[in-house]
């Protein structure tokens, strides 16, 4: 069994949220600021931070940056603030994932049970030869198959080549034209307007909230990258 | 002792006894030293003897002798000097024979040392005694009885003497300056320190005159005179010492001894003297340097209070009048080469005036440029420049210096928005997460009572669109404000197009809408943050699948222009809209009058004000039903 490290200081967002996972079969612990949740962590075995970000005295960020001096365990922020500079800033100082204000509670658990997975899978099979993985998407070239935190997900066979394409070359924005030419191995003939549409698909199944993609991220004007945060 | 130390009857007495016993360490010092170095003054009284006898026989002698020598020489008669009744003598010639001889029964011979002798003459003295009194000799007699009488008790009563002197000195050394009322100068400590120099100095003339006078032995006759001037003397001498010893002993003791002093006195005085000189030449000079100033100023305000062409005028009528002058002189044979000089220095320096002019001109458009191209921090260096331009470089320092301000006051303004926003955002975000939170575990709880489902039911759709609400509120004030960063970089709106189309495929789909986009071949690309339009089309495309008429096209059309680019969305309404387009896009206005669809009504108001952050423009057409939004980029 899990136990989460709640952090915030508006006790009936604490409450909300203790109720959700509990729920979910998790042990909760609370924490009100970030000097209290530090001294949990010292002396409890925590698996998951859920940390908010504006609270008195000490901030989630720093909070954050302190917990990482002596801690691998996944950190989740949760943040009023939706400004990129902020999100940006966190997930610098060590932050694994986000979650604005005001969020879904049904997210909140995809994204700690996404954490969780991740976190115990951390150190686990190194990648066999053909094998491309990228914040825990593992594709398997030989059988096909692609899973995400070790759950699989059918893809069709469009899509399979645009996630290769993307896992092959991580961070790298392709546009629409170019992601036509590579994957349909076809001169674009204004049939490349299909390509967003797929992508959005892929989306769909990658991510638990496809407008705020954490992986396959849409750069406005320009294309597509595959890219995680968490090197 | 304190007591002793402070009371004046005890530091006269020791004033007295002090001199008292250093006049006495004195003579007992000086007999002492004498009968030390004088032979026969520890044996048997013999004057005879002695060197103050041989002391008076000798200048007697050689007188005597010269004259018995040159009369038997050169043939003179020979006349026997007077001599004094206490003296005589016998001459002898070189051949022994006696020459004179004045001696008498009681005349006792001078022993202490050789003979007299002049080329062969001999002469031998011999002293009278017992001597009359009012004598020479009687004085030397005397001071020999003093002496050889008080030989033995010299040395012991000069050493006495001196340790009491000395205590005594010491004693007044203390003492001197004390009051009971601690340290003060009255009495003769007040005197200046120079009349105690002047006694000394008195004090020391008097006895040098009277060893003078000691030395012709005729003083002797009156010994004891001699003797009582003398010590008076010295006693003078000595209280002009220890007074002046006690005096600089209270002055140091009270500090800056030199204050009374005519010589500090006169210093002082001249240094007043010096000042007050000074300070009369300076005002003098200050005086004769106003003058001359405020004439020339006053020339230069008749001048300033001219209109410029008017200075410009007059200063190059004065240049060619000089001009003229010197030309006139150069025609003069005898000076011309002295004219040619001046006419050559002249113009010198109407160039020089003219460069200098024109450097400060260049100064000041170099200041003019800078500012005008944004650099708020020109300054120019106002110094020695003429007072027309400094006026203009002081305006343009006023200018940058006002504008400076009024860009950092904007800054702050700025900030502080910022800030409020990011504040009120997140004190409306956490209860409504709450909420949001709550609502959702209480759907999950099994109600039986069916009315408190269908409320359950109302607040979820409420809260649902309570935090659609803040959201976009947020928004809109952080886009209408200008708070939110913008990252421009290079854009394609074809590419953009088709990312936007595609994320609303499904959505048009299930709204029976069928989008038609018409691009021009190859990339359009304007400058313009990619995620701030995704925000404008998403907007927009919102209302598109919440109000177009089922089954009808979307075109989403893309024109070059000569400037930049425009987007346009053209949809069919499905409500018949009667309202101006320019309304639609204020804040909280809807298409719909009855409110029903979900949304804040701040959908376009938001896009319209990133466009116009990113420097375009959005711009609503209604047409009938005919709706058309269009992204001008220029």
């Amino acid at each position: 069994m899990y136990t989460i490290l709640i952090c915030d200081d508006d006790a009936d967002i604490r409450n909300a949220l203790r109720i959700y996972l509990t729920a979910e079969g998790y042990a909760v612990a609370e924490a009100a600021t970030g000097m209290e949740a530090l001294a949990i962590l010292e002396r409890q075995e925590i698996h998951l931070v859920l940390m908010d970000i504006m609270m008195p005295g000490m901030d989630g960020v720093t909070a954050t940056a302190r917990l990482r001096e002596v801690s691998n365990v996944p950190v989740i922020l949760i943040t009023a603030k939706s400004e990129d500079n902020d999100k940006i800033l966190g997930l610098t100082v060590g932050a694994d994932d986000y979650i604005t204000k005001p969020f879904n509670p049904l997210e909140v658990l995809a994204r700690v049970r996404a954490q969780l997975r991740r976190y115990a899978l951390l150190g686990g099979l190194a990648p066999k030869a053909a094998e491309l993985s990228l914040g825990g998407i593992v594709m398997d070239d030989e059988a096909k198959t692609v899973t995400l935190h070790g759950e699989e997900i059918g893809l069709t066979p469009t899509e399979y080549d645009i996630l290769r394409l993307l896992l092959q070359n991580p961070g790298k924005v392709f546009s629409s034209r170019e992601i036509y030419t590579l994957v349909w191995k076809d001169a674009p003939f204004s049939a490349e307007g299909t390509v967003p549409v797929h992508i959005r698909h892929l989306r769909e199944k990658l991510e638990i909230d496809p407008a705020n993609p954490r992986l396959l991220k849409v750069v406005w004007g320009k294309g597509y990258k595959l890219e995680d945060n968490k090197r | 002792m304190k007591k002793m130390l402070d009371s004046y009857g005890a530091r006269v007495l020791a004033l007295l006894l002090c001199l008292f016993f250093g006049l006495g360490t004195a003579a007992c010092a000086a007999g002492a030293v004498y009968d030390y170095y004088e032979p026969g003054m520890d044996g048997e009284r013999d004057f005879a003897g002695s060197e103050l006898a041989w002391d008076y026989a000798n200048s007697q002698m050689w007188n005597a002798l010269h004259i018995a020598y040159y009369s038997q020489t050169e043939g003179a008669e020979y006349y026997p000097p007077d001599p004094e009744d206490a003296f005589s003598y016998v001459i002898r010639d070189p051949l022994g024979n006696v020459v004179a001889d004045t001696r008498r029964p009681d005349s006792q011979p001078v022993t202490h040392s050789e003979n007299w002798e002049i080329n062969g003459y001999t002469g031998e003295a011999y002293i009278n005694l017992p001597v009359s009194r009012g004598s020479v000799l009687y004085g030397y007699v005397t001071l020999y009885d003093i002496l050889y009488n008080g030989r033995i008790v010299f040395l012991p009563l000069a050493v006495v003497q001196g340790i009491l002197t000395v205590l005594l000195f010491v004693f007044l050394m203390a003492a001197a300056g004390r009051t009971p009322e601690g340290v003060k100068l009255g009495g003769f400590h007040r005197w200046p320190l120079e009349i105690y120099l002047l006694l000394l100095a008195g004090a020391g003339t008097a006895l040098a005159w009277l060893l003078v006078q000691m030395s012709y032995r005729r003083v002797l006759a009156y010994f004891y005179l001699a003797l009582t001037l003398m010590g008076a003397c010295m006693a003078g001498i000595g209280l002009a010492v220890l007074l002046a010893c006690m005096t600089l002993a209270a002055r140091f003791r009270a500090g800056k001894w030199w204050r009374n002093t005519v010589v500090f006195f006169c210093l002082k005085w001249c240094w007043r003297l010096i000042r007050w000189l000074w300070k009369w030449c300076w005002k003098l000079l200050g005086w004769v340097w106003r003058l001359i100033r405020g004439f020339f100023r006053g020339i230069g305000r008749l001048v300033a209070a001219l209109p410029l062409a008017w200075k410009s005028v007059l200063a190059y009528g004065g240049f060619v009048l000089l001009n003229a002058i010197l030309v006139f002189g150069v025609s003069d044979s005898w000076h011309a080469g002295f004219y040619a000089f001046l006419l050559l220095l002249l113009d010198g320096a109407g160039l020089l005036a003219v460069i200098w002019v024109t450097l400060q001109l260049k100064k000041l458009q170099t200041a003019g440029r800078a500012l005008a191209a944004g650099d708020l921090s020109v300054t120019v260096d106002t110094k020695r420049m003429l007072p027309v331009l400094k006026e203009h470089a002081e305006n343009l320092s006023a200018v940058s210096l006002g504008m400076t301000k009024a860009v950092n006051e904007r800054m702050k303004s700025e900030r502080f928005k910022t800030e409020l926003i990011t504040n009120v955002s997140h004190d409306l975000k956490t209860p409504l997460t709450s909420i949001v939170s709550y609502v959702d575990l209480l759907k999950k709880e099994e109600i039986d009572n069916a009315q408190a489902r269908e409320y359950i039911q109302v607040l979820d759709r409420q809260s649902q669109r309570l935090k659609k609400l803040t959201t976009d509120l947020v928004e809109a004030s952080k886009a209408s404000s200008g708070v939110l960063s913008v990252n421009s970089e290079p854009v394609d709106l074809v590419e953009l197009l088709r990312q936007s189309a595609g994320e609303y495929a499904e959505r048009f789909a299930l709204a029976g809408l069928e989008p038609v986009l018409n691009v021009p071949e190859g990339e359009s690309v304007v400058t313009a943050d990619g995620r701030l339009l995704w925000r404008v089309l998403d907007n927009l495309l919102t209302n598109v699948v919440k109000y177009a008429l089922p089954g009808t096209r979307v075109y989403m059309d893309l024109t070059r222009t000569d400037s930049g680019a425009v987007l346009s969305l053209k949809n069919i309404s499905r409500e018949a809209l009667n309202i101006p387009a320019e309304e639609l896009m204020e804040r909280f206005v809807r298409g719909d009058a009855s409110r029903s669809t979900d949304g804040s009504g701040l959908g376009l108001s938001i896009a319209r004000s990133l466009m116009e952050l990113m420097g375009g423009q959005l711009r609503l057409t209604l047409d009938g039903d005919l709706f058309k939004a269009e992204l001008i980029f220029t």
